[in-house]
């Protein structure tokens, strides 16, 4: 098992800042314990998919189980895919001037790291598990592997992980806008 | 973000390492001991690479994964009796002709019986040791009288007494080199293996392969998992490329190395032409072997002009292969270095004979591929 020096880590959390790549599109509100499938398929990605393509898709899936502070996977690691929290919370730490600090805390069926899916590009964050959790991980080569066999169901799913990139672009341009906004603001102010 | 991990002292970094070779130990030794099973085990593998792609066409068009496993099976299965059926024949009757034709030639010289000779000599694939003899005088001549001293130094006699000697020493080479091909092929490839072991593992392979797989990735600590999954998917990659592209090299250089062979006369051509293509799968040296029965059968002929065409087929193919084949299916394969070739083809040759020496490349290509992708994504994922 892998533990955290707290010492090292110096975690502090800081809920003003919104980091736009953490932002749950999903909303958490699932209940502990429920099985893969009725988790999976209250998450965007995965919504409205018939017996036959939850079949495949759950075979391509791969639970895993997480003790308290373990690592799941680690900023600038190779980024292999999505996880979707299956029970326990998830933690997400990042660096923001010299500084690791919290981004997000994740709970019961969120769906974080999906970035990995679509390009690979190095971790730009590590994800840490708080108290025992349990993942199930949807990874690139199967996703590709599933784009191959079963074509359709590869591109429903990739345009729905599209639209979520979409709709994160959207939110980050809207931040931005924000705050291009207040900083103008705080010019004329001073 | 760098998170500090506890510092990893030097023995524990170089387990992975220790292990790795530890591995290719146990796969050394384990073939040693079973290398019958593990070249039905590589049949299989083999197998399973090539209808894998096949299967996912079938899923794609809408197959279930069972369905489409048990159509290629049966389609490939049914094609491949046929063929069998078809070219087995020739294939016997060619490779017995061959072997008649050389050693009743050769004993014959031997006795001294000119009248076998003659009757060999004019069999319908005109071939005789005759023409290997007269070589031989005529070659150990001009070197007596170009380099005096170097016939003493090789051991070797001028004169006909001389050239039957040589004759017989080929033939001794190349009939123990026969037997002993056919005898590990005969151990490996008997009737049990081919028609319920290797189908049954490559169907097990095709149907659970994936799963078993995954459930062995399930028993992987958290700290190592995507750095096995990746590595097992880029080994998987790797392996798949390179097994078609060697098929496929493989069966073009046989399937143009066949009309040459049929133009310019050659006799045996369907299995000269098929051991061309199968050696062709060793790299840098396969094609010199292959060229040793190709260049004694066109010998044996005793047409020269022969010869000359000869060069000319199979400098052609290779051009084929070397020009357009392999930048087209090397790159998208395992390239390995023609000293390692060297050396995997003896040590497979004194681990497993002649089929040692036909599945040492691809092994050690596997076991390279195998090495390098663990060695870079231990250290993407900071293992070591």
């Amino acid at each position: 098992m892998d533990t955290m020096d707290d010492t090292k880590l110096e975690k502090t959390t800081e809920p003003e800042i919104i980091d736009v790549e953490w932002i749950q599109i999903t909303d958490p509100k699932y209940g502990r314990g429920s099985e893969i499938k009725r988790i999976l398929s209250a998450t965007p990605l995965f919504e409205g998919l018939n017996n036959r393509d939850w079949r495949e898709l759950i075979s391509l899936c791969h639970v895993r189980k997480y003790q308290d502070e373990e690592i799941i996977f680690e900023d600038g690691t190779p980024g292999l895919g999505a996880y979707v929290i299956l029970e326990g919370t998830v933690k997400i730490y990042g660096e923001r001037k010299n500084q690791i600090i919290e981004l997000a805390s994740l709970g019961t069926g969120a769906f974080f790291g999906e970035m990995s899916l679509i390009d690979e590009l190095p971790r730009s964050a590590t994800g840490i598990a708080s108290g025992e959790t349990r993942l199930v991980g949807l990874f690139r080569p199967q996703l590709r592997q599933l784009l191959h066999a079963r074509p359709k169901l590869g591109i429903i799913i990739m345009e729905r992980l599209a639209k979520m990139v979409a709709d994160r672009l959207r939110i980050s341009n809207e931040l931005i806008a924000k705050y291009q906004e207040q900083l103008s603001r705080l010019e004329k102010e001073s | 973000m760098k998170l500090e991990r506890p510092v990893i002292p030097f023995a524990r970094r170089i387990i992975p390492v220790a292990l790795l070779l530890l591995g290719v130990i146990i796969f050394m030794l384990v073939f040693k001991a079973i290398s019958d099973l593990v070249v039905v085990l590589i049949i299989a593998v083999v197998l399973t690479y090539i209808f894998k792609p096949l299967t996912k066409i079938l899923e794609r068009m809408g197959m279930s994964r069972m369905g489409a496993i048990v159509a290629i099976m049966v389609i490939v299965g049914g094609a491949l009796v046929g063929l069998v059926l078809i070219i087995s024949p020739i294939i016997a009757d060619e490779v017995s002709s061959f072997m008649d034709d050389f050693s009743t030639t050769s004993q014959a010289k031997v006795r001294g019986s000119a009248a076998a000779s003659s009757s060999v000599s004019s069999n319908s694939s005109n071939l005789g040791t005759g023409n290997i003899e007269r070589l031989y005088e005529q070659g150990t001549d001009w070197l007596d009288e170009k380099m005096p001293g170097v016939l003493e130094m090789l051991n070797l006699e001028k004169g006909q007494a001389g050239a039957q000697i040589f004759t017989e020493r080929m033939r001794g080479f190349f009939m123990n080199f026969l037997r002993q091909s056919t005898g590990v092929i005969a151990s490996a490839f008997n009737a049990f293996s081919l028609s319920i072991v290797v189908p049954f593992l490559t169907f097990f392979f095709l149907k659970d392969g994936e799963g078993a797989i995954k459930t062995l990735i399930a028993r992987v600590p958290n700290r190592y998992f995507e750095m096995i999954l990746s590595l097992t998917h880029a080994v998987d990659r790797s392996l798949g490329n390179y097994i078609i592209s060697v098929l496929i090299e493989s069966a073009v250089v046989a399937t143009l190395t066949l009309p040459g062979l049929m133009l310019i006369g050659c006799p045996f051509a369907v299995v000269l032409a098929i051991i061309n293509g199968a050696l062709n799968a060793i790299p840098f040296f396969g094609p010199l072997i292959a060229y040793f029965p190709i260049g004694l059968v066109v010998l044996l002929t005793g047409e020269p002009m022969m010869l000359v065409w000869l060069v000319v087929v199979l400098v052609g193919v290779q051009m084929v292969d070397n020009i357009l084949l392999k930048p087209l299916l090397i790159s998208r394969s395992v390239s390995v270095h023609p000293a390692v070739v060297l050396l995997a083809v003896l040590i497979g040759g004194r681990l497993g004979g002649p089929v040692g020496m036909f599945v040492a490349v691809p092994v050690y290509a596997i076991i390279q591929v195998i090495v390098v992708d663990s060695y870079t994504h231990m250290k993407d994922y900071r293992i070591i």
